[in-house]
Order: C-alpha cells, then sequence, then structure tokens
C-alpha cells in the first residue's frame, strides 16, 4: 500500500476508534499556518489533538511514534490556531477546557490491526 | 499590519467607562528547558490627554526590539505601569499537563496577582479566554495592542534574565544566549553532558509510553 493510502487507512482506523472509545470528532486534517493536526476530538471540556501514526507489521519497531521536537512545537502552534479559530466563533470556550496531546499509533498486520492510544503523549 | 501596536483599543474601552485595562502575553513557549512564562499589566488610560509620547512609539511586539533595547523599554513600563504581574511555571510543571495547559497557567496566574482588578483583560487569540475575568481576544494582539505588547516585554525580560541566571548554576548549555531555545550548539550540549534539571523532558523522550 502506498504510505499516502496507509495514512488515510490508519486515520480512519484511528477516527472510528475514538468514536467508539465515547469522544466526539470536532474536526479532521486540522490545518493552520504549514501544520496539520489529524483529528481534534472532544469529550465534555476535554479537547484532544490527535496525531496519529500508521505503520504496516512490516516496518513494526521502527519507533515512529516517536514525535520529535520539532514536529511537537508544530503540532502546539497548530492547536493553538485552532483554539484562536474557536474563540472567534464560540463565545463561550474558556479557560475551564482542558488541552491534551495523543498519539494514536496504528499497526496494520496480514491478520490482524492493533490500535492503542499514548495518552498525553507529550 | 500596522507597524506599531496603538492604544486605539484601550482609549475606545476608556471611553466607555473601562478604568482598569490590562493587556497579557506570555514568552518561552518553544524552548526545550526553563519556564513559559507570562506576564500582565494595567496602565492608567482614563487620564485625560495622558500620552505615552516617545515611549509609546517603543512598545512593541518584544522579538520586534533588541535585546539591550527591551531592558530599558521594560524597566520603563513597569515604572509607567498602574500595576503589573509576572509568573513563571517551571519546566516540571510543563511535563506534567503539557505546554498550552501550563502557558495557560501562567497566563491566569500572572492576570490574578495583579494588585489592581482589570475591568477588561485584554488577550492575544491563541490563548483560551480567562473565566474569571471580561476578555477581549485579539488576534496578532502583540503586534497591535500597546498592553499586549508591553505585557510581551515584561514576559520576554524576566524570563531572559531567569535563564542568564540559570546559566550560572549549569554553564554547560550557554542558556544565557539561547534561553533555553534549540540552537546547535545547545543540542550538542545535550549530547555531551545530558539534561540538566531544568530542561523540559517531554521533548527529548519524544513519547511517554507509560
Amino acid at each position: 500500500m502506498l504510505n499516502k493510502a496507509l495514512g488515510a487507512k490508519g486515520e480512519e482506523l484511528a477516527a472510528d476508534f475514538l468514536t467508539r472509545q465515547g469522544y466526539e470528532i470536532v474536526t479532521r486534517n486540522f490545518r493552520y499556518d504549514r501544520g496539520e493536526i489529524d483529528i481534534i476530538v472532544k469529550r465534555q471540556k476535554l479537547i484532544s489533538f490527535c496525531e496519529v501514526k500508521t505503520r504496516t507489521t512490516r516496518t513494526f519497531g521502527t519507533g515512529e511514534e516517536a514525535v520529535n521536537f520539532r514536529k511537537q512545537n508544530q503540532l502546539r502552534k497548530v492547536a493553538e490556531g485552532f483554539i484562536a479559530e474557536q474563540q472567534l466563533t464560540h463565545e463561550s470556550f474558556t479557560d475551564d477546557h482542558e488541552f491534551r496531546f495523543d498519539v494514536i499509533v496504528i499497526e496494520i498486520g496480514r491478520n490482524q490491526t492493533n490500535i492503542r492510544i499514548i495518552e498525553n503523549a507529550f | 499590519m500596522r507597524e506599531f501596536p496603538t492604544l486605539e483599543l484601550e482609549n475606545m474601552l476608556s471611553g466607555e467607562g473601562v478604568e482598569y485595562v490590562a493587556g497579557v502575553d506570555e514568552a518561552g513557549r518553544g524552548p526545550v528547558a526553563g519556564p513559559v512564562t507570562a506576564a500582565a499589566v494595567v496602565f492608567s488610560i482614563s487620564k485625560t490627554g495622558f500620552s505615552y509620547g516617545r515611549f509609546g512609539g517603543e512598545v512593541r511586539d518584544s522579538k520586534l526590539i533588541p535585546e539591550k533595547k527591551r531592558e530599558s523599554i521594560a524597566a520603563e513600563i513597569k515604572e509607567r505601569a498602574l500595576a503589573f504581574s509576572i509568573a513563571h511555571v517551571p519546566n516540571e510543571m510543563i511535563d506534567s499537563i503539557n505546554i498550552l495547559n501550563a502557558t495557560r497557567l501562567a497566563v491566569i496566574q500572572a492576570v490574578e496577582s495583579l494588585k489592581v482588578k482589570p475591568q477588561v483583560v485584554l488577550i492575544d487569540g491563541k490563548f483560551l479566554n480567562l473565566k474569571n475575568f471580561t476578555c477581549i481576544s485579539v488576534v496578532k494582539g502583540d503586534l497591535n495592542i500597546f498592553s499586549i505588547a508591553a505585557a510581551s516585554i515584561l514576559a520576554k525580560t524576566s524570563r531572559d534574565a531567569l535563564m542568564r541566571n540559570y546559566a550560572l548554576d549549569f554553564p554547560h548549555y550557554s542558556f544565557e544566549r539561547n534561553k533555553g531555545y534549540l540552537t546547535d550548539q545547545h543540542l550538542q550540549a545535550i549530547r555531551n553532558y545530558g539534561l540538566s534539571p531544568i530542561h523540559r523532558r517531554s521533548f527529548s523522550i519524544n513519547c511517554r509510553t507509560s
């Protein structure tokens, strides 16, 4: 499978997984400046910014769940962009919201697919 | 985009009878070491004809002012302000609650510690409005709004001073120059000497898997 198609498939699985975990999908592929957040979800007052890492079992164990510092900073900026946008449209968006960065690791194998979520990843 | 921030918004609020307006901003979300810092400042706008004069023209987003000049402008802001407050949230806290929540905590602490309770808080759009205060959220507030630009200068100079102090305790990392931001030299120092107690762990671990 092409990397791009693999990524899209992973994001689809992650979105489905999050919904079943009781999260509400706020938006997907949120772009701001030069960055993007794969999935933004909420549950009550929690807003979670989710980075999806998809890999096949062939590339298993290559440490792809690592989100390096540059990427962390970029995700932070995009998250701030999201907050700024929300504030323009939702006046009730105040400081009782809690934010979290989660990483969702999807491992697609021949026979089975594993999904795990690393909550509060950074 | 204006070249300098103005007092237009503050003056307009003053015209509506709002006497105490606070500007708030932060410094230090991007570095890998040291605290994230927020500052809040209240000027007396209501005094008719009060002009910030030449000083007004010098106050702009802290990133646009050379470091040396920032110090003298910060001193003048402190002198002329009705009240100001600076809050640092340390690296351990950033690691445990994440940088967005830590920045917000610093902002809340700075505003709540003001000796004069502001009737309106002017805050950059990237931060959440504060629940216990009337906030006006301004996109690119640090570039356009005088009080926010002034707060950005206080936050930056205060954090820089703190990092210069940390450089004395942890001399390997040139904190006096990089202020905790990740330069090539800083990265090399981390490779050679490991992390100092003031480094944020979350950046190096990449992902906590616990």
